[in-house]
Formats: C-alpha cells, sequence, structure tokens
C-alpha cells in the first residue's frame, strides 16, 4: 500500500536521480566486467603459454567408500581435491558433483575450450551492460520509447534466453573432459575464473521471456508516440 | 492516404504566407509542413478550428476526400 503510493508519487525529479544513480552503479560495474575480461584474457595466454606451472609431482587418487569422498592427494600428502558424492556403478565411478582442477599444461586443446567458452560468457555480459548503458542514457534524454531501446532490449532478451542452453552445454563438455583429465589433475588459476563465475545470474529462461515481452510493450510505445508526434 | 489537405490553395487563395498562419494558431512551421506534405496522422480539433477561423472557410475547403 504505502510502497504503491511511493511509486505513484515519486516526483520526475526522484526518477531521474534514481536513473542517474543506477547509471552510476551499471558504469561501474561494466568497466569491473571489461577488467575481468582482459586479466581473463591475460590468464588464457599465460596458461597457453606454459608461464603459470602448478604442476608439482605424480599424484595418488584415494577413494574412501564409507565418508562418501574421494582424495586425490600429492607426493607431500597435502590435499589436493576432494570428489563429493561419487557412486560405483557397474565398476565405473560415476561422479556427480565435481570440485577439481587440472593441469592445462598438457591439454591445449582443453585451454583453448575454456578460453572460447570464457570470452563467450564475459562477452555476453559486457554486451548486455553495454545495451543496458544506451537505455538508460536514453532515459536520461527523455526519449525512452525509441527504436534503439526496442533492439536493445531485444537483445538482451535473446541473450538471457539463449545463454540457458548454451551454459547447459557447456556445463556439460566442461565436466565431461574433467572426468577425462581427473587423475591428472592439478589447480589452475584459470580454471576458477571460468568456473565460479558459472554465468551467475544469466542462468534462466523466465527473465529472458519477460524482457522480450517488455520489448514489445516498449514497441507499442513507440508506435503510439510516432501517432503523437505526427498529431497537429 | 486518401484525405488531402488543401491549405497551400486556401492560403494562396487568401494570399498569405504559411509562417504567418503558423504563428498565427500557434503551431511550428516544421508541424505546419508535415500537414501540408500529408504526412500527418491526424488533426486536433482545436487545430483545426483555429485554421478555419484564421482563414474564414470551413473544414471542407481544407480537407478534401479522394478515393485511391
Amino acid at each position: 500500500m504505502f510502497i504503491n503510493k511511493y511509486l505513484l508519487y515519486l516526483s520526475k525529479q526522484a526518477m531521474k536521480n534514481l536513473t542517474l544513480i543506477i547509471c552510476k552503479i551499471i558504469k561501474a560495474i561494466y568497466y569491473l566486467s571489461i577488467g575481468c575480461f582482459l586479466l581473463l584474457t591475460i590468464f588464457g595466454i599465460l596458461t597457453l603459454t606454459n608461464l603459470i606451472s602448478t604442476n608439482d609431482g605424480d599424484h595418488k587418487f584415494i577413494l574412501d567408500y564409507k565418508l562418501n569422498k574421494a582424495i586425490v592427494i600429492n607426493q607431500n600428502g597435502k590435499n589436493y581435491s576432494e570428489l563429493e558424492n561419487f557412486k560405483v556403478f557397474d565398476s565405473q565411478i560415476i561422479i556427480e558433483k565435481v570440485k577439481v582442477s587440472y593441469n592445462l599444461k598438457n591439454q591445449t586443446n582443453l585451454g583453448l575450450l575454456l578460453i572460447f567458452f570464457a570470452f563467450i560468457v564475459y562477452g555476453t555480459v559486457i554486451l548486455i551492460l553495454k545495451s543496458l548503458l544506451r537505455i538508460l542514457y536514453q532515459i536520461k534524454n527523455n526519449d525512452p520509447f525509441s527504436l534503439s531501446t526496442i533492439k536493445d532490449i531485444r537483445l538482451i532478451g535473446f541473450i538471457i534466453l539463449f545463454i540457458t542452453p548454451l551454459s547447459i552445454i557447456i556445463d556439460f563438455c566442461v565436466k565431461f573432459i574433467l572426468i577425462d583429465v581427473i587423475l591428472d589433475n592439478n589447480f589452475s588459476i584459470f580454471h576458477n575464473f571460468v568456473y565460479h563465475f558459472d554465468l551467475l545470474f544469466l542462468n534462466s529462461i523466465f527473465p529472458g521471456l519477460i524482457i522480450l515481452i517488455l520489448a514489445e510493450v516498449f514497441k507499442s510505445g513507440f508506435e503510439l508516440k510516432k501517432e503523437q508526434e505526427l498529431t497537429i | 492516404m486518401a484525405i488531402i489537405v488543401n491549405i497551400d490553395v486556401m492560403l494562396a487563395k487568401r494570399k498569405m504566407a504559411s509562417k504567418e498562419l503558423a504563428e498565427k494558431i500557434d503551431i511550428t512551421l516544421a508541424n505546419l509542413s508535415i500537414l501540408k506534405t500529408g504526412k500527418a496522422k491526424a488533426i486536433r480539433f482545436s487545430t483545426l478550428e483555429a485554421i478555419c477561423s484564421y482563414l474564414e472557410c470551413q473544414p471542407g475547403d481544407i480537407l478534401e476526400f479522394k478515393k485511391d
């Protein structure tokens, strides 16, 4: 009730201030993500050219059935990675929740693939932020119902819609490859970068559909505005 | 559009410039030219009334219907 009243009586100046604040926040996130993108590129190049190497000796792979845990131990006896919730099925080990890292040194193809995925993820984030900034600038210039706004909103909607199947594919690929190199694993900063980001807030189809509907609303708004402008 | 705006003809009959008309009826010259070229999608009754009263004519003198 109160919120309703507040939203109704929010003055034009207050709305403008709100837009400005949101604009600043998104600008900050935008530059941050560009920074991350650059950092990622540097790490990717470094791992591919073997400048970052964390491989230190052979590893033992221990399965603990009682604790339902598998531990990869290196020569010093230090825990390296833990694999939780694995099942033994037809003498094959099925691991449900993988918390692994691996060495990219001997896996150039894998490294390239991961760099490709990472570029897709960060690229889409940067694209979304860029179009969001464009929309906010349009609102600041008192022209929210324009063709460029509709285009930007549609772009965001389609990206969010198609990122979910893409993320599932990436997930599948990465896990599939990881199971292969599981015994030869090692820690890599680069892997952390790709995986812990995990497509964060993008991971849903519903927001995509809602945003696409919003684009249609903006389109009808644009048509109304055009008609209003041509009424003399 | 099947509706043709004949403001040009009326202005010529009254020997007036379109700039003068735009100033008198308080619309911009750009909007008047939109009206004259037939790009306009609608016309307000208030605008029509102002044009008619200033040019001393009927709406039928300004607007004309022709089948496409």
